[in-house]
């Protein structure tokens, strides 16, 4: 059941603020077998359309992983072009976020700092407290340091309380808070009875006053750094994407959690791709790490410890 | 008996009839008169014309139409110029027949044997019927007051059944039919007996329909008609793996009409019909060790009451007009869901003017003004259907013909239904669903030189408002906000070639029928990325012949495949957190074009007996090559793949008829 169709252009690539870009370029694999190859021959150029025009080029690195040594700027308009012998150019265009912010307070009986308004029922509790303003979706996600495997693991669940919390990935699991110290009140009991999300949050983007909340999920092992995690040490990752690397997100999470349903196996939904002329993705991001709080495993009077 | 319809005669009671006198064998098809756009049959053509289940079917004549694609083998479901489905209006003596099909669609649901002619329009169309965008296929029965005193039983392997014409009084007939289907008992005889390869363990059918109207002639030029259809079809079948499907339908019609003389040139009628047309359908089946169960029950019901007349202006001018009202209520989703119900309100005058200029020239033209209005919507619409037909005589045996078509609809057939045997769910147009609209061109040339009929034309048809199911889920679950959600609007193009030859001799009779043409989808804006695709039965190239000698025949089709929805390109998909997963690209959804269709039938018709007592015997081979031709793909969901399903391999057939006539035969 094959259908005589040629190999598409598969490009991923995703623009950061670190100092150099990298873009994946193959062919996919046809219904007939043919292609699922890496491409390594061509050109590959970044125009930055917001600073005249500029342009950049990537150059092929190994086995279809091309790199390029810039860095994205805030609120910049980019344009790619890919040029292979013998097929059509593939153009994609993004925009890199901005006027977003992220931060965090730990706060605990000694941190000596007022609780937001929302959370002050409990004037003596512990937890960390979020906030964020951001007119681009935020991607958020927790990883966990494996001592056994001496990798770092993804969290499976991940919670909040967050009011515009994307509903899209549910897991079904209801949050129950691991706090056990009758002396203190933890934040996270505040999420207890909440539905958990499988592996990521997909915040809302907005443009009003930021918000104040709580994140906690299927996170332990070493954690709570005060700059950059060790090499031991979990954290989450914070992003905030551009509109095209959310609509492909979204839609190939949708698309892998629902790939067990009777009813999905009809489904012939394409994901999202905004590269023209292939598939894929052309994005953009800006990536933070927030240090998390388990009450289970932090010391309450010293997190930091 | 053959009878040809000339297609400028639009009149309900001036049919004008040619008289073929030729002895008929078993006949595989029929010379159809001189139109593209317009085709009449009579019943008895219709009924020993070989088909897979013995008897023949309106509906099998009609897929060798050129102009006319055919679904899956072996099945009833036909496109006409590129239309959908549920553009095609299937009546019943003027009554919309929303449930077309038995046997899962092996046959038509009316008995062949009680019909006195169609007519089968796909152009050209009069006003005097509405509410569809493709075709209409008009089923007369029969008149007993007209027909004598007789009874007919018919047996073949699919269904058995008997019907009896009274001639009560010298101006009063009662025809009554009655059916049934013996597969269920065929397969529980011969189950013990036959090798099983597809896991089956029970499977039961139960099909029927019953058939009366009388007919009383009032006076010399009154007559009063009632009449009652009711149909149903059950099925059930389960597997080892412990699947189980349940499906059915029904039908019940009835049908009050008085026909009436106002003058010696105008005729008139007043009708008054219901119809009722139901389904449902449920899956128990396990996928991924996790239990599925879908249910899901759809209807639509119908009260029409119409005023036609008809009126000679002359010899050359016939007028008629009326006046259609429709009162219509749906309902539709999953059981326990009592919110998809909707009433809708459809009241449409229509004129049409057929006039004749000399030996040279006829001009058919036609208006019906619909005004429609969904009740729980609120929302009303008011629509001009308009049609015109030229046709000029270059010569006395050669003519051009040229129609022009825009035709509206107010109800949709959901197509793209995914999950086991397709239904025909019916919904109204409303919010967010704009009534179907289409716009068609045809242009003909057609000759006849001595038996020797040619015919060739061209199409073009542009269709507005498709109603495309984008995904099965929301209908089967109330959990879902409305099933509108999972309903997409869009459009469609066909263009196309058709060319018919035909040689009607004394011993022999001869067609020939083919399509070239191309039909695509677009501008879904949440399918396929509002890009064009194939229609699922787009086929290229469609050819049908057939020979007729001396009680043999033979019938030969070959047919470009239609197209499923194929294997994807894959490609890895990297996840922010580094994961790589294998992503699905689909090129385009109907990507895949099925095998080639070639299917060779071969048939003999024995007749015996005199007097009172004829018998009629049709025996036949369907598929005589044993070719498979894949119907449609089906989910294994143990195997988790795809696999093709063909319906109908070699298949030996054979219907028998026994009439019994009390005044004598007449043919």
């Amino acid at each position: 059941m094959a259908p005589e169709e040629r190999p598409f252009v598969v490009v991923e690539c995703v623009l950061c603020e670190e100092s150099f870009q990298t873009l994946s370029l193959s062919y996919s694999k046809a219904a007939n077998g043919s292609g699922n190859s890496p491409i390594v021959d061509g050109r590959v150029i970044l125009t930055d359309l917001s600073d005249n025009g500029h342009k950049y080029e990537f150059t092929h690195y190994e086995k279809g992983v091309w790199t390029c040594t810039c860095s994205a700027i805030q609120g910049h308009a980019y344009r790619l072009e890919v040029l292979i012998p013998g097929q059509t150019p593939v153009l994609a265009e993004t925009s890199m976020p901005s006027n977003f912010s992220i931060d965090y307070n730990f706060y605990s009986m000694y941190s000596n700092q007022q609780l937001p308004e929302k959370y002050n029922l409990h004037p003596y509790a512990v937890g960390i407290i979020y906030t964020v303003a951001s007119e681009f979706p935020i991607w958020v996600w927790g990883v966990n340091y494996n001592p056994d495997s001496g990798i770092r693991e993804m969290a499976e669940e991940m919670c909040t309380d967050y009011s515009r919390v994307d509903s899209f990935n549910l897991s079904g699991a209801l949050y129950e808070s691991l706090a056990n110290n009758p002396m203190l009140y933890f934040l996270d009991q505040d999420l207890t009875g909440r539905v958990s999300h499988m592996c990521y949050l997909r915040l809302n983007a907005f443009s009003g006053a930021p918000e104040d909340f709580l994140i906690s999920g299927s996170l332990y092992g070493d954690h709570m750094f005060r700059d950059t995690p060790s090499e031991t040490e979990g954290f989450l990752i914070f992003e905030t994407v551009s509109d095209e690397y959310d609509l492909y997100l979204k839609d190939a999470l949708t698309y892998l959690n629902k790939t067990t349903e009777y009813l999905d196996i009809y489904r012939r939904d394409n994901l999202y791709s905004n590269i023209v002329g292939g598939i894929g993705v052309f994005g953009a991001k800006i990536r933070r790490l927030l240090p998390w709080y388990n009450p289970s495993v932090n010391n309450p009077m010293n997190p930091y410890e | 008996m053959v009878f040809v319809g000339l297609s400028w005669s639009l009149t309900c009671f001036s049919q004008v009839m040619d008289k073929d006198t030729l002895n008929a064998s078993v006949i595989t098809d029929v010379h159809r008169g001189t139109s593209l756009s317009r085709t009449v049959l009579d019943g008895e053509t219709i009924r020993f014309t070989l088909s897979p289940i013995g008897e023949g079917d309106v509906v099998k004549q009609i897929q060798a139409l050129p102009g006319v694609t055919a679904g899956a083998d072996a099945f009833s479901a036909f496109y006409v110029r590129g239309g959908s489905m549920g553009g095609n209006l299937m009546s019943l003596d003027g009554v919309p027949l929303y449930g077309k099909t038995h046997l899962l669609g092996l046959t038509s649901v009316f008995p062949t044997s009680l019909i006195e002619k169609t007519v089968f329009e796909k152009g050209g169309f009069n006003g005097r019927y509405g509410n569809y965008t493709s075709s209409h296929l008009n089923i007369l029965t029969k008149n007993p007051a007209k027909e004598p005193t007789s009874a007919e039983l018919t047996v073949n392997p699919f269904i058995c059944g008997a019907d009896v014409s009274l001639h009560t009084s010298h101006h009063t007939g009662l025809l009554l039919s009655g059916r049934f289907s013996p597969v269920s008992i065929g397969y529980k005889t011969i189950r013990p007996i036959i090798k099983d390869n597809v896991g089956l363990t029970d499977f039961s059918a139960g099909v029927w329909d019953l058939f009366a109207k009388i007919t009383s002639q009032i006076g010399e030029h009154n007559q009063l008609m009632a009449s009652v259809f009711w149909s149903s079809d059950q099925y059930s079948l389960a597997m080892q793996d412990e699947t189980r499907q349940r499906l059915g339908w029904n039908n019940l019609m009835v049908l009050l009409m008085y026909r009436f003389r106002v003058s010696p040139h105008w005729h008139s009628s007043l009708s008054l019909s219901y119809h009722a047309f139901d389904n449902h359908q449920s899956l128990q089946d396990t996928y991924r060790e996790q239990a599925v169960a879908l249910d899901m029950v759809s209807g639509v019901g119908e009260v029409s009451f119409r005023y036609d007349n008809a009126v000679s202006l002359g010899r050359w001018i016939v007028i008629n007009t009326g006046l259609d009202t429709k009162y219509a209520f749906f309902h539709y989703g999953p059981p326990a869901d009592r919110g998809n119900n909707h009433d809708a309100f459809l009241v449409s005058p229509y004129l049409d003017m057929n006039s004749k200029i000399g030996s040279v020239l006829e001009i058919g033209s036609s208006i019906r003004e619909n005004v429609y209005r969904n009740i729980i919507d609120k929302q009303t619409k008011a629509q001009l259907d308009a049609s015109i037909s030229l046709r000029g005589y270059i010569l006395p045996s050669f003519y051009l013909e040229g129609t022009v078509d825009k035709l509206s609809q107010f109800y949709h057939n959901l197509e793209g239904l995914p999950i086991g045997w397709p239904m025909d769910i019916y919904v109204p147009s409303g919010n967010g669903m704009k009534p179907e609209t289409a716009l068609q061109f045809s242009i003909s040339a057609n000759s006849m030189i001595m038996n020797h009929s040619f015919l060739v034309g061209g199409f073009y048809k542009k269709i507005d408002n498709l109603a495309h199911l984008v995904e099965a889920g929301g209908l089967w679950s109330s959990a879902a906000l409305s099933w509108k959600d999972n309903v997409d609007m869009g459009e469609g193009l066909s263009k196309g070639v058709e060319l018919m030859y035909s040689f009607l001799g004394p011993s022999i009779q001869v067609s020939l029928n083919y399509t070239l043409s191309e039909t695509t989808r677009m501008n879904f804006e949440r399918v396929n990325n509002g890009l064009p695709f194939h229609a699922r039965y787009d086929r290229t190239h469609v050819f049908h012949g057939s020979v007729n000698w001396k009680g043999l025949s033979a019938t030969f089709s070959i047919q470009s495949g239609h197209w499923e929805n194929g294997a994807p390109s894959t490609y890895n998909l990297h996840l922010p957190d580094g994961q790589i997963w294998t992503g699905e690209f689909y090129s385009s959804i109907n990507n895949y074009r099925m095998p080639t269709y070639v299917r060779l039938d071969l048939g003999y018709r024995f007749q015996w007996g005199k007097g009172r007592m004829k018998h009629s015997l049709n025996l036949g081979v369907t598929n005589l090559f044993n070719r498979f031709n894949p119907s449609f793909l089906f989910y294994n969901t143990r195997s988790e793949k795809w696999n093709e399903l063909a319906t109908m391999r070699i298949l030996p057939t054979f219907n028998y008829v026994l009439r019994f006539s009390v005044a004598g035969l007449n043919n």
